[in-house]
């Protein structure tokens, strides 16, 4: 052990692993953003009386679910642009978080929707609310919040999944970590403080979320 | 209320028939109320006193018969010679027409008391906010609940929960409620506000079809007492009958064994 910490050179460059964080986070967003309207429909889907819808979203969360992150995401960036779809690398990193995280909400929703009373539907039918009205004004607000702490896991996991997008140089957090790594050769100070702002964020979310739970009591 | 003996009936339901799979739950149900008639089916679970009040809201489909309300058949139309189902905006149209509470209550829980109410009268009956909430505050009152506006269902008692339940069907100023078993799940202390509650709507000159294990309050409260066994109308009769000397034999055990 003939090595020496040299935190200097990695807080030289702090604000653009900043930066790398705050493009995480906003790919988070958008991706969890677009997943959960994919995940709501991919739900509802998987629970209708339909074959035909119940049979796209399992297939859906079949294939999706299958695929590993970084694969999904070198198919979207290298292999689409060779059938015409061409997307720069924050939209197919986007594409490709959302279908991902879609494919995991699906199976948060669905246990959301089977977890809400029939009771309640019976009892917005016999008001008069038609099919859907009951979906938007009953099931889906009583369903979210019942899946409010899984959602917030995914959306953790799927910040902390935006890493992935260094793969096709996105400069998010990671691949701020490496340049900065390959230009200074501090390996250890950089990877640990890399680290350090994950997990910061990360326990920042959650209490965030944790608070939001108090602020709608579970029913 | 009295009601008027010459009136058209509001509901009409005519040899209804209603299976789940090869099980008979209706076998030709006959049964006709008038405008501000208070009529209460009892009768051994099983019966089919339940699964009667829920296609009469539609929340069953049934096989065979017809259900008229207020002079419109309901549920199914024919076509070509056989029965189909309505569709739904269809059928949420005509359940708009009738209210229900259920034994459990199904208040929406991310709701309060008022936007329980206010739910059916903003989307269904598309009331502006301010007209709707005016409602509400006025049907709450009425089941004594003014002061708890802005409680959700979990801040509040069984009773009352059932209380914001009956507000908010009859808000929607349906033709007729139907009352499924209301005091099923309360309580025994609960059980009277919410009977005095439905006493209340009755003597308003609300039309009522009630599901109920309660003997006494249907006696009480009912104009006609229909007595259901296996799928069938049994007897009927008014409340001195049913209950009075010289009732049937089978009633007589059914009302033996039902005394708690």
């Amino acid at each position: 052990m003939n090595y020496t910490l040299h935190f200097g050179a990695v807080w030289a460059s702090f604000d653009q692993l900043l930066i790398g964080l705050a493009i995480g986070l906003g790919l988070a967003v958008a991706a969890v953003a677009i997943g959960t309207l994919i995940g709501l429909l991919s739900a509802f889907a998987s629970v209708s009386h339909s074959r035909i819808l119940r049979g796209i979203s399992w297939i859906y969360v079949l294939l999706i679910r299958n695929i590993p992150l970084l694969v999904l995401v070198l198919l979207a960036y290298f292999a689409l642009p060779q059938v015409g779809i061409r997307l720069d690398k924050y939209e197919s990193f986007i594409a490709s978080l959302a279908l991902y995280a879609g494919a995991y909400l699906t199976e948060v929703f669905r246990a959301g929707l089977l977890s809400v009373p029939k009771g309640i539907v019976e009892a917005a039918r016999a008001i008069g609310l038609t099919r859907l009205q009951t979906n938007l004004f009953v099931v889906a607000p009583v369903m979210l919040r019942n899946a409010l702490p899984s959602l917030g896991n995914t959306f953790i996991g799927m910040f902390k999944d935006s890493s992935i997008a260094a793969a096709i140089a996105v400069p998010e957090l990671t691949f701020e970590a490496r340049k900065i790594n390959v230009d200074t050769f501090r390996v250890v100070e950089t990877w640990t403080v890399a680290s350090g702002l994950y997990i910061a964020t990360c326990f920042t979310i959650a209490a965030l979320l944790r608070r939001l739970e108090r602020r709608f009591p579970k029913f | 209320m009295i009601p008027d003996e010459n009136a058209r009936p509001l509901l009409e339901i005519r040899d209804l028939r209603k299976n789940f799979g090869a099980v008979e739950i209706l076998k030709g149900v006959d049964l006709s109320l008038r405008p501000k008639e208070v009529v209460s089916i009892i009768g051994s679970s099983g019966s089919g006193k339940t699964t009667l009040l829920r296609c009469v809201n539609l929340l069953e489909e049934f096989q065979g018969g017809d259900i008229v309300l207020d002079g419109e058949t309901i549920g199914y139309r024919t076509s070509g010679g056989k029965r189909v189902r309505l569709r739904d905006a269809e059928l949420s149209r005509q359940r708009a027409m009738t209210g229900m509470v259920f034994q459990s209550f199904n208040l929406f829980p991310h709701l309060t008391a008022a936007g329980n109410v206010m739910l059916g009268l903003r989307k269904v009956k598309k009331l502006g906010k301010e007209e709707a909430f005016a409602i509400a505050e006025k049907w709450l009152g009425r089941v004594g609940l003014g002061t708890r506006l802005n409680h959700y269902p979990s801040q509040l008692s069984g009773g009352q929960q059932q209380r914001v339940a009956i507000a908010r069907a009859l808000a929607m100023n349906p033709k007729l409620v139907l009352l499924d078993e209301v005091t099923s799940a309360l309580d025994p202390e609960l059980v009277q506000e919410v009977l005095t509650t439905v006493k209340g709507i009755a003597d308003d000159g609300a039309t009522l079809l009630i599901v109920t294990h309660e003997m006494r309050f249907a006696r009480e409260v009912s104009d006609r007492i229909v007595f259901m066994e296996q799928g069938r109308i049994a007897e009927q009769g008014t409340p001195e009958e049913i209950f009075g000397e010289g009732r049937s034999e089978r009633l007589n055990a059914f009302l033996k064994s039902s005394r708690h």
